[in-house]
């Protein structure tokens, strides 16, 4: 087809620009996966009392500090160039020392529900995962696999964050542990989708 | 394009063929003189793109950059895909590449050729090419009129050209 041709058919095509909306994307996930955990999971019975003690307030801010700091890296990537990864190695790297830490001092590492926990999390990262990626299939995204797999974090830190007004589990080997390891399982999830749905 | 956003169709057009030669240069400059022939396939591939995600075009940044990005990383694709599709060949497995191309054995056909051809053509055309006689030679030994022997060569020559004409046709493509 000739260039001529084809500028003339897309300019005849009335279809609506579609419009990314991530902001307004991550919310409605966020808000799904707040009601899912509140129907099918419920909140810790012992919440208020809980919210006042200094470990289980640590393990809040643990979840929205990844929350905070994947929210920056993902927003000050510019349109078609590397996003910045160098903050999540040094953060990983943190948060392995500090686990190391924590278990030298005698933290549970286990606890009660770790698998709960570790499947828990990915799964409730699913609303924001596919609502974030529908948003960015109409965006220019060259590196599809990394801008999926720093998408894949940011809903696996919505879901932690959400996930740990149910978790009573407030020991920081703990929640270092599976906490992280679930949002980095949901990072692989946004990487493979990621791969397939994202492009130029 | 802020016009075409917002849904003039004809400021979408314009826009869009204003940018078509930005875009060329572009694609020109970012694929390498072998892949010179994608130029228009990256700037189609491109003006797709811009069609589909125009709706995520920061409003508040200049466009050219952001179709610059687009055009940069379709040029990639494509090659890429090119690549794959056609795969590194050997020459080691060509050796007929650059080789001869007429063939030895033509000599043999030339006598097949001939006998294709009446006896007395025959004679006529292995006397006057092959043996390489004079018209005087050959027209007392055929007995011939010096210009009927003449019509009579050319004739043969031009049955013997038709002949070798058809075979080449024939002849797979090796």
């Amino acid at each position: 087809m000739e260039t001529d041709e084809l500028i003339a058919a897309l300019a005849a095509d009335a279809t609506p620009a579609k419009r990314p909306r991530l902001i307004a994307r991550a919310v409605i996930g966020a808000l799904c996966t707040v009601v899912l955990v509140l129907v099918l999971y419920g909140l810790r019975p012992d919440l208020i009392d809980a919210l006042k003690a200094g470990p289980v307030q640590a393990k809040h801010f643990f979840t929205l500090f990844v929350l905070v700091g994947l929210t920056w890296l993902l927003t000050r990537a510019p349109v078609g160039e590397r996003a910045n990864m160098r903050p999540l190695w040094i953060a990983g790297t943190a948060i392995v020392v500090l686990w190391g830490g924590a278990a030298a001092m005698g933290s549970d590492p286990m606890g009660q529900t770790a698998l709960a926990c570790f499947v828990s999390i990915p799964l409730l990262a699913l609303p924001v995962i596919g609502l974030m990626f529908a948003g960015l299939r109409h965006r220019v995204e060259p590196f599809a696999a990394e801008r999926g797999f720093l998408t894949g974090l940011f809903a696996g830190a919505v879901s932690a964050s959400i996930y740990a007004v149910h978790c009573i589990e407030d020991a920081p080997a703990f929640y270092l542990l599976w906490y992280t390891a679930g949002i980095v399982v949901s990072g692989a999830v946004g990487h493979l989708i990621g791969k397939r749905v994202l492009s130029v | 394009m802020r016009k075409g956003l917002v849904g003039d169709r004809r400021a979408y057009a314009q826009c869009l063929s204003l940018l078509a030669p930005r875009m060329r240069a572009m694609a020109r400059r970012d694929l390498a003189f072998v892949h010179a022939n994608l130029v228009e396939d990256v700037v189609q591939e491109a003006l797709l793109s811009i069609h589909l995600k125009r709706g995520s075009w920061d409003q508040t940044r200049p466009l050219l950059p952001w179709v610059r990005i687009i055009v940069k990383h379709k040029a990639i694709d494509l090659v890429r895909m090119v690549r794959s599709s056609a795969p590194h060949e050997p020459i080691d497995d060509h050796a007929d590449i650059g080789a001869q191309t007429s063939d030895p054995l033509a000599g043999l056909h030339l006598e097949q050729a001939l006998a294709r051809l009446s006896e007395k053509d025959a004679a006529l055309v292995r006397g006057h090419a092959v043996e390489g006689l004079d018209a005087e030679t050959l027209s007392t030994k055929f007995g011939m009129a010096p210009g009927a022997m003449r019509v009579a060569l050319h004739r043969a020559l031009r049955r013997l050209a038709d002949m070798a004409r058809k075979d080449e046709e024939w002849k797979p493509m090796s």
